[in-house]
Order: structure tokens, then sequence, then C-alpha cells
């Protein structure tokens, strides 16, 4: 029955109970590590933290990104900081302990926004935002967050296209030395799909501005009541010890 | 018979100049048309993930305009998209995707409807319930206009009257034009224009 409102665990709002308890490990690992006699710096139990998730949720893609941000972060500060380029990893943890706005920036604002990207449900958002934003901005909205998508789709028909008239895509070392052949074409594709995405739904009879509210409602699972709590809690517990 | 069948000397306007053939139609009709062209690499409004929901996402807007002839159930049902049911639009294949974007169109109200090359990508199946559909909506002014006109002319023939644009203008034409005949093109099949010489008659 499709007129049937659709019921579907957000997981969006996983996504966000996940950030919160990635703040939480952050904030309680000082006091923890005294106990059990364990030296962590913040940096260090970000990327324990995401290589938990990146391998629970195999998402290898968000892994590596995730990985690379925060080493690549941690070397160039170290080697603006230090002047040199003989790296060592007690020169990275020196340079990354020291808690300055860039090390905050980068481990509690890039890093889980990268997670953010890599896994968010951008149809759930959309169906999650009106309730407590502006519905025709976030239809909006959905064309923007769902870029990923939109460049997957083109670049599989891109390819596909290239791949019948003899131009080998499937292996990835092959992609990137093809890059020059299928660019211009992807880049045509997007274009062209973001120019005429409105005309398409005006020409369905769906005028801007008169775009239907969504009626498809989102479940909070009872895990998702408690672990909101649970990392509400510990955040705020943290402001008084 | 509401339904036409646009012969033309310059297919070619069909991707570059489509505004320019419909306005003749207008023009011909003396009413507004709404029009279905296949626009490149879009074949959904993107504000939406399943099939039943940018079924039922159009149709609560088209209603809240002109309105829509079906339901989304009922639509499911008459055009025989329950297949589709619980798939994401963007994995389904280029011509599903069209089809799904010509009954959402064709399930729109409107006084009168233009269809640019709509066989392209289709089965005949597919062009076969498009037409029982349209029959339904028997009060509309139906014009098509595509590459092969006999193709879709062939699936219908009692159906369609003929009409040839011809310079300016719009005329009323009883039967496929013989090959070469008007005069306005060179050689008959010349690449390019294949479309429109290969619909005509052999002389």
């Amino acid at each position: 029955m499709i007129s049937e409102t659709r019921l579907r665990h957000s997981r969006n709002l996983t996504i966000l109970i996940l950030i919160l308890f990635f703040f939480a490990a952050c904030a309680y690992s000082r006091i923890l590590f005294k106990y059990v006699n364990l030296s962590l710096n913040a940096w260090e139990v970000a990327i324990c933290y995401w290589v938990v998730l990146g391998v629970a949720l195999r998402n290898w893609r968000f892994l590596f990104t995730q990985l690379f941000s925060l080493f690549a972060f941690a070397a160039v500060l170290t080697v603006l900081q230090e002047n040199t380029f003989a790296l060592t990893y007690p020169m990275l943890l020196e340079t990354t302990g020291r808690l300055s706005p860039p090390v905050f920036i980068i481990l509690f604002v890039v890093g889980p926004a990268i997670f953010f990207s890599f896994n968010f449900d951008p149809y759930g958002l959309v169906r999650e935002l009106p309730q407590i934003a502006n519905v025709r901005a976030t239809a909006h909205l959905l064309l923007m967050l769902s870029a990923g998508e939109m460049f997957r789709a083109r670049f599989a028909e891109v390819s596909e296209n290239l791949i019948v008239r003899g131009v080998d895509l499937k292996k990835r070392g092959r992609r990137i030395l093809s890059a020059p052949t299928f660019l211009p074409p992807l880049l045509m594709a997007l274009i062209q799909e973001a120019a005429y995405r409105h005309s398409y739904a005006l020409m369905l009879g769906c005028p801007a501005g008169k775009f239907p509210v969504q009626s498809s409602q989102t479940r909070v699972s009872p895990g998702q009541k408690v672990g909101l709590a649970a990392a509400v809690l510990m955040l705020l517990g943290r402001v008084f010890i | 018979m509401n339904w036409h069948l646009l012969l033309t000397d310059n297919i070619d306007q069909l991707d570059t100049q489509p505004d320019a053939l419909v306005t003749k139609c207008s023009l011909h009709f003396g009413r507004e048309f709404a029009v279905y062209r296949p626009l490149p690499f879009v074949d959904h409004t993107g504000f939406t993930e399943t099939v039943e929901e940018e079924i039922a996402f159009v149709i609560e807007a088209q209603r809240s305009t002109e309105g829509a002839y079906l339901g989304a159930e009922e639509l499911v049902e008459q055009w025989n998209l329950s297949p589709l049911v619980g798939r994401r639009v963007a994995h389904l294949s280029g011509g599903w995707r069209k089809f799904l974007g010509i009954a959402l169109f064709a399930n729109r109200k409107a006084p009168a409807k233009c269809f640019l090359d709509v066989t392209s990508h289709l089965a005949d199946e597919r062009m076969r319930v498009l037409f029982e559909r349209l029959e339904s909506q028997s009060n509309e002014a139906v014009v098509f206009c595509e590459y092969d006109s006999r193709l879709i002319f062939d699936l219908a023939p009692t159906r369609f009257s003929l009409l040839l644009e011809r310079d300016d203008r719009i005329e009323v034409v009883e039967r496929f034009p013989v090959r070469g005949a008007t005069g306005t093109k060179g050689t008959a099949g010349t690449a390019g224009t294949t479309g429109f010489y290969s619909n005509y008659e052999q002389s």
C-alpha cells in the first residue's frame, strides 16, 4: 500500500548519537586513562574511535578518508611547528597533544563532519527536518545533500558509455589515468542534470513553492532513545566532574 | 479523434528547438500545451527516494495546482508499475525511469498535451499502456512528435490524425507524405534528418 505512512528508524539520529559518544569519549579519556595508567591524547582517541566505527560499519572509504585526514593534519602541523620534514610519531603526538584551536577544529569539527557526510541518509534527513525547519528549504537542501548520489549515478552512466566504446574504467588505476577522457562528459552530465531538475519537476506539474510535505515519519527506537539520553547525560556530567 | 502525430521537415528541432514546435502547435490548436520531453540526465525530481514516494510526491503537487487524474495507488495499478514499488528511482533502468516520468506527466490534468520523443527507450508494450491511459482522458488534445513517427503510428494507426509542420505553419495531411515530395530538404535519408525522411512513404 503506497499511501500508508512508512516508518523507519532514523539513521541520522544514530549517527548523531555516535558523534555525541565521540565527544564523550574524548571528554572522559583523560580521567579514565589516569586510572588505567594509559597515555593517549585526544588525537589518538579520535583515531581509535573512528577506526572502531569504520570497521563496525564496514565503511572503508570513510575509514581511509578519516585516517588520512587525521594523519595528514598531524604531519602538516608538525612540519609547521617543528620546521622539519623528519617526522616521528612522538613528534606527531607532541604537536597534536597541545590543544590549540587547529587541533580542536580537526578533532571536534572536521572529524565528525567527515563521519556524518560519509554515513548520513539525505532522504531521511529531509524527512526529519520538516519537523523542526522550513519544508521548502529542506526540499531544496536534498538536492545539495544528494550530490554524492547524483555524482555516482552520472559516473556510472558515463563510465558505462566509455566501457562499451573500449575505454577500460573498471580498475581504479585505469580510472585515474583515464580522467581526461571521462571528466569532461561527467562534468557536462552533472551540470545538465542540475540545470534540468527544476524543469523536470515543472514539467510533471510540480511548480516550485508548492512541494508537498512528505508524509513519511521516522521512528525512534528504544535503543536510540537510551543512547541519546546516555550521550547527553555523559556530556553534561563531564561539565561537573 | 484527439490524437495527432506531428511530422516535420526538420526533426532536429526535437533537440534544438522544441519550444518552437510547441508554439506552432499552440497557434494551430489555439490552446496552451503541457509538454513532455526527455531532459538530459534527468528522470527524477530528486526530492524523493523510492518510486512510491516519487509518485505520491508528484501527485500531491499536481493536486495543489491543476489536478491529477489518478491517485497514487490507482496510477501504480493502471500503469502496471507495481513491480517498481519499493525500488529506488535512481536504481531503475533508463527506460523505466522515463516511463515513470511519462506516467506522471500523463496523469496531470491539462487542456492539451504534447509528447516529444516518447518512443525512444520504450518497449511497444509500454507505449500501448500509454495509449490505453490516454484513451481514458479523451477530452484532451494530444500531439506526438517522434524521431520515428511511423513506429508510433503503426502501434495505433486508427487513432492518429497526421499534421505536417512545414515552414512556419502546421497543416493537416491525410497520409504520410511521399518521401522527398515536399522538396524542402535534400536527398532522402540524409544523416541528421533521417527521422523525418525515414517516416515518409516510399515513392
